[in-house]
């Protein structure tokens, strides 16, 4: 059986339902403490991607062909959507920054009762569907850590994605494929603006598509073979533009950046298993043209669950399936969020001997955390280690949920 | 030598040890000092807080708003345009509309973006809410999914409930033909209290408005901006939008009854300073004979201060950590028993205050330890200036240096009002007055208590004995009395004062609301021939016509003023209480006044009396104002008394103003009382759902001010209470202390021949008199505490003029309290010394506990 990597998608997919649940439960008095009921938020919030939450939606099953750029749109039906960028730049004068930059579509509603809301709706303000979307950026040099976020009703001009190609909108943010030739495949530009920080990026894939799973089915537990999504990524993204960071007592700071990003995409409706507490996630691309993605799920007894596992990409994107049993993560010094109480791990040790592969990360700034309505730590990771007997660095991006 | 001082201090410990009550009566002294400061600043807080809440909820949280240049609507485009261009600010959308219920009557709609504000509000984590959040709140505990879908789901205000049945409100669809209604059943899943909410007033989300109206348009767009986004922010937007500050708001009444609450906490704080000092002073004075033992046997005068100090320190210390938990549970009482009164003015998230900050700790040692450091700094500077002196003595020359300093206090005061026109210059020479008066309070308590020795000597000669007994008491107790004729003056003053402030209110409400009914259009001008409609009902006998327009004097802080033009039947032509100058309306201007304004060549006007204030404004004051893009010349033919929140007003006749509009903003409608109903019935169904006329009574006007005062007031009175009883817990202490130090005096009497029934009514008679003496001196202080807050502080601080009304309910209620403050402390000491009667075995001395 093909496990396919799935922490990403888990995660988003945590953000994405732990913020309805928090709308839904918003100022409501606590629940009183029952067995039957999840006492957490991640609890709560995996009960909701359960499958008996599901009805209604359209499952990712059985086989698709991905066709491009349509697939890059949005999807009908899915409970859930994203279109995930992630990067590490560097300015013209060597300053060191990471990036991300997401945007999550959630229906509220099943298909039918969404079409039925389409078919009565006079009104552009009706709709079943709500969007949720995060920038931060590191500023590796400076330690400084940026977020910002924008919360919509689907509205058309406002927040939207367009169903043929790559054109999603949050307010002023935007991922979409060049304005000059919008059925762009490859290319697309970035831009969000905010308080602190605005980023504005042309990327260019330097390869193809990456179908992740069973030919873009990625399967969601080992247990369970109807939790599943539709996943495909961009591992190498080439970006330059333009960071303007925010400078409370002078004028703005403006920096012309390039780097590499990378971008996944993924559609479904159920995700969680009550049993995962957590994942570690990571995505790194390393100087010798190869990729990387491994995510390690974290059972609520402390074991690793048996779906965690990556891709390798190599420099012409061919893609290696990684197992749970071909790598293995150790985690090797901690950093304490006081703001949140939490402590996370931002250094690594990554070793396959069925690949040749010994790798140590370190974050490349310690505060990283999202704080907030979510917490969770994303943020840039350097990379040095061995790679098939050669030495190899590089840059990537990590991912850690689930920390008390 | 410290293993020496150890001894010494231990020894002293010692004498407060064996002496349980005198250390439990310093503890009580300080305790309630600082108690009553704490609880004074703890409720002061809560009530700030409260007042932020409650202006939040009314107002939410904006700071401006966009608006279309025209007042027409946001168009559906112009709203995406903004959310495009304006990404890194929360922008939050309003739509107002109203829809007639089955019955008739017309409901206010509002609606938000649901997704919008639970990110807007999300901005501040004050905890406060505001209305818009307290809508989402209510429907993102049901399916947020619905309401975002369009779904007939609804929260509706309180007064509402009884006309949904069977969880259904019946509306007409505005699309229904004349006389062939079409009935909408909205769902209404929730309620807001009917404190925080506005009448006949129903919440949905922006997709059920756009689908009862046919318009994905909106009214308004909420911002929450800095003054340096607000600047910059009206270049980036869209064309046809403009950016404009939220009113403020600010009530009026709410800044009186805080800045009122700031003065009780002064005085508050200057009550826990003297009844701290009085305790220790009143501790170093009794252990007077041992430091005179301790002295003969070879201990320093340097030792003693440091001993002394050690003492003050932890004693200040204990005594404030007890007195701030006293305080603050004081505190929480007052507010708890309070709490529904308080919760209905303030707001639906209740009423109470957060945990102590620092401040308020700091507060609370800064008057338990520095007051318990300013009891001994006398010891210290006749330790400076003489080290062989043993006994301090109270002497003429600190008697006239109290006396020297009370003038200059009293001096500074009169210059401070004279020459700073602040508020701050008045509060401070509040508080000048106030210890200046204190100060003088032994010579004065001396002279009294003489006049009273006179008196009595003359009566019986136990009335003398205590007579003279209280003229040796009062040095040791003037701190205390202090304290207590301080209190009694503040129950004078601010009772004065809110006495004097509603009556005023309500003398101003019964002349300006001269017409039963007022009706406004949200200051857009009436429907064309709606007055005209009106002047024909056979149950209406005249209207007033009133058109108000922003109008600019000089600067532009001065944008919300108003220029009324005012068109009056003679019933409404005494509405103003003219405070100088004459009215529009009376006969002294048509002879005298016109003629100057025509001479001068400019409009005739009354201003109110805030606006003058703030402006400097006079009568015969030539003016030029900015009305519409114009520029004209108003001569102020009179001050009327105003006390009508926001930037003031100018009021000119209709006739008089070159180009007046045609349809007013506002009607006054005179008709019997009677008739209001039936006026109401009419209007309802005479009115367009889509226009904003709105009406209310002259009558619900009254009540609501009225009520609104008292709610607000409540809590300052409940503070004058607390101040009393701290107060009458203080002096009893202190008087407890004296008379524990007079215990060997009593027995000598008692050997005597003073029977123990004597001796009670001889600290009976002792108490009263000190009670008498405290209600002498707080009566002159409380008035005039009284004068300066209504006169001075209130005029500075807001410009309006009030009269002080003096009541005798007053000074009866202060006679209460002082007789009650002066029982209390006789009924205590007469228990101790009822104990001592009956032990058999005398008392050691204080002294001899130490030599044994």
């Amino acid at each position: 059986m093909i496990i396919v990597p799935q922490a990403k998608q888990l995660m988003r997919a945590l953000c994405i339902v732990a913020m309805l649940v928090l709308i839904a439960c918003e100022r409501t008095p606590p629940a009183a403490s029952s067995s039957q009921q999840p006492s957490s938020q991640s609890d709560r919030a995996m009960a909701m991607l359960s499958v008996e939450h599901s009805d209604g939606f359209r499952q990712a099953q059985g086989q698709r062909e991905f066709v491009f750029p349509k697939d890059h749109g949005h999807h009908h039906g899915y409970r859930t959507e994203w279109w995930y960028v992630t990067g590490n730049l560097q300015a013209e004068n060597g300053r060191r920054f990471g990036y991300q930059l997401t945007f999550f579509r959630v229906l509220l509603r099943p298909p039918a009762q969404s079409q039925k809301v389409a078919a009565t709706a006079t009104s552009a303000w009706s709709t079943a569907a709500v969007w949720l979307a995060q920038a931060a950026v590191s500023d590796i040099d400076q330690q400084r850590f940026y977020t910002s976020e924008q919360l919509s009703r689907e509205l058309p001009g406002a927040a939207q994605a367009a169903d043929d190609r790559l054109q999603v909108r949050v307010n002023s943010w935007t991922l979409a494929a060049p304005q000059t030739d919008p059925h762009a495949v490859a290319d697309m530009e970035l831009f969000m603006d905010s308080d602190d920080f605005s980023l504005q990026l042309s990327l260019h894939a330097d390869k193809p598509v990456v179908l992740q799973g069973d030919n873009g089915l990625s399967r969601k537990s080992a247990d369970d073979s109807d939790n599943a999504s539709w996943y495909y990524s961009m591992t190498r993204l080439h970006s330059s533009g333009e960071l303007r960071i925010t400078q409370p007592q002078s004028s703005d700071e403006v920096l012309t950046v390039s780097g590499s990003s990378w971008l996944d995409r993924e559609w479904s409706t159920s995700a969680l298993n009550t049993r995962q507490a957590g994942w570690d996630w990571f995505a790194l691309q390393l100087d010798n043209g190869h990729e990387l993605m491994f995510y390690r799920l974290r059972l609520q007894n402390g074991d690793i669950d048996q779906a965690s596992a990556g891709i390798l990409v190599d420099a012409s994107g061919q893609v290696t399936p990684l197992l749970n049993s071909d790598i293995s993560a150790q985690a090797l010094s901690s950093w304490y969020d006081r703001q949140n109480n939490k402590r996370y791990p931002i250094a690594w040790r990554l070793q396959s001997a069925v690949h040749g592969i010994d790798l140590q990360l370190r974050a490349m700034l310690p505060n990283q955390a999202w704080s907030g309505r979510f917490q969770y730590w994303e943020g840039a990771v350097s990379v040095r280690g061995e790679w098939q007997e050669g030495a190899v660095t590089g840059r990537g991006y990590v991912e850690l949920t689930g920390y008390d | 030598m410290m293993a020496l001082w150890r001894l010494r201090t231990l020894l002293s410990w010692r004498w407060l040890l064996g002496n349980k009550l005198q250390l439990l009566l310093a503890l009580t002294g300080i305790v309630t000092g600082v108690a009553a400061v704490i609880a004074v600043d703890a409720a002061r807080q809560a009530v700030n807080s409260s007042f932020a809440s409650n202006r939040l909820a009314l107002q939410g949280r904006a700071s401006h708003q966009i608006t279309a240049i025209d007042d027409q609507a946001i168009s559906l485009e112009q709203y995406v345009r903004l959310r495009q261009q304006l990404a890194d600010l929360p922008l939050a959308p309003l739509t107002s509309f109203r829809l007639r219920h089955v019955d008739g009557d017309l409901l206010q709609m509002q609606a938000v973006d649901l997704i919008s504000d639970l990110q807007w509000s999300r901005r501040d984590t004050a905890g406060a809410s505001s209305d818009a959040d307290t809508v989402v709140a209510q429907i993102a505990e049901s399916d947020m999914a619905n309401w975002l879908a369009g779904e007939p789901l609804v929260l509706v205000s309180a007064d509402l409930l009884e006309r949904v049945a069977d969880g259904q409100l019946l509306i007409e669809s505005p699309r229904s033909q004349p006389g062939v209604p079409v009935v909408l059943s909205l769902q209404v899943v929730g309620s807001l209290a009917s404190h925080s909410s506005s009448p006949a007033s129903v919440y949905m989300d922006q997709a059920l408005a756009a689908r009862l109206r046919g318009s994905d348009s909106v009214d308004l767009v909420r911002l929450l901006l800095t003054g340096e986004q607000a600047q910059s922010l009206p270049e980036r937007l869209p064309p046809g939008l403009q950016l404009k500050p939220v009113d403020s708001g600010d009530n009026g009444m709410a800044a009186a009854f805080g800045l009122n609450l700031q003065a009780m906490g002064l005085l508050a704080l200057l009550m826990g300073v003297l009844l701290v000092y009085s305790t220790f002073r009143l501790l170093i004075l009794q252990r007077e004979p041992l430091h005179q033992l301790r002295y003969r046997l070879g201990e320093s005068q340097a030792q003693h201060w440091l001993e002394t100090l050690v003492e003050a320190l932890v004693l200040g210390l204990i005594g404030s950590l007890l007195g701030l938990v006293a305080g603050l549970l004081l505190a929480e009482l007052v507010l708890s028993w309070l709490q529904q009164t308080l919760a209905e003015l303030f707001s639906r998230g209740g009423f109470g205050w957060n945990a102590p900050a620092w401040r308020t700790v700091a507060l609370a040692l800064l008057t338990g330890v520095g007051s318990s450091l300013l009891a001994i700094l006398p010891m210290l500077w006749r330790w400076w200036r003489s080290h062989k002196q043993t006994v301090p003595q109270p002497s003429r020359q600190r008697s006239q240096l109290r006396l020297w300093i009370a003038f200059a206090l009293l001096l500074s005061a009169v210059l401070l009002l004279q020459l700073m026109s602040g508020l701050v210059a008045a509060l401070a020479a509040l508080f000048a007055v106030t210890l200046a008066w204190l100060l003088l309070s032994q010579r004065l308590l001396m002279l009294l208590a003489g006049m009273l020795h006179a008196g009595s000597s003359m009566r019986k000669p136990l009335l003398a004995l205590a007579s003279a007994r209280l003229r040796e008491a009062i040095p040791k107790m003037t701190p205390a009395l202090a304290a207590l004729i301080l209190a009694l003056a503040t129950l004078v003053g601010v009772s004065s004062m809110i006495s004097s402030f509603r009556g005023s209110v309500i003398d101003w409400l019964e002349i300006t609301l001269s017409a039963p009914v007022y009706m406004s259009n949200g200051g857009a001008a009436m429907p064309p021939g709606l007055q005209q409609q009106i002047d024909a009902l056979p149950m209406v006998q005249t209207t007033g016509w009133l058109h108000a327009l922003p109008a600019l004097i000089n600067d532009p802080t001065t944008a919300s003023t108003q220029l009324v033009l005012l068109d009056l039947p003679e019933q409404g032509q005494q509405s103003y209480r003219m405070l100088a100058g004459q009215s529009l309306w009376s006969e002294a201007f048509d002879a005298h006044s016109a003629a100057a304004a025509r001479s001068a060549q400019a409009v005739a006007v009354m201003v109110g009396e805030t606006l003058a204030r703030r402006q400097q404004l006079n009568v015969d004051d030539v003016l030029q104002i900015t009305v519409a893009g114009h520029q004209r010349q108003v001569l102020i033919v009179g001050i009327y008394q105003d006390y009508s929140a926001g930037g003031g007003r100018l009021i000119a006749k209709r006739a008089d103003w070159l180009q007046a509009p045609q349809q007013p903003t506002s009607l006054a409608v005179y008709l019997a009382e009677t008739e209001v109903p039936a006026f109401r019935q009419w209007l309802n169904r005479q009115l367009d759902p889509a226009s904003a006329v709105s009406m209310i009574s002259a009558t619900r006007v009254k009540s609501e001010t009225l009520r609104i005062f008292d709610q607000t007031f409540l809590l300052t009175r409940a503070l004058r209470w607390i101040l009393a009883l701290v107060a009458m817990v203080g002096v009893s202490g202190a008087l407890l202390a004296l008379q524990l130090e007079r215990q060997q005096e009593l027995r000598l009497l008692h050997q005597l021949g003073l029977s123990g029934w004597e001796q009670q009514r001889l600290i009976l008679f002792e108490a009263l008199f000190l009670a008498l003496l405290a209600m002498l001196l707080a009566l002159p202080l409380g008035y005039l505490l009284g004068w300066m807050l209504t006169e001075i502080i209130n005029l500075r601080a807001f410009g309006w003029h009030i009269d002080l009304t003096v009541l005798s309910a007053h000074w009866m209620l202060m006679i209460a309290v002082g007789l009650l403050a002066g029982l209390l402390a006789a009924a205590i000491a007469m228990l101790v010394n009822q104990r001592s009667l009956q032990d058999q075995q005398p008392k050691a001395l204080p002294s001899a506990a130490l030599l044994t």
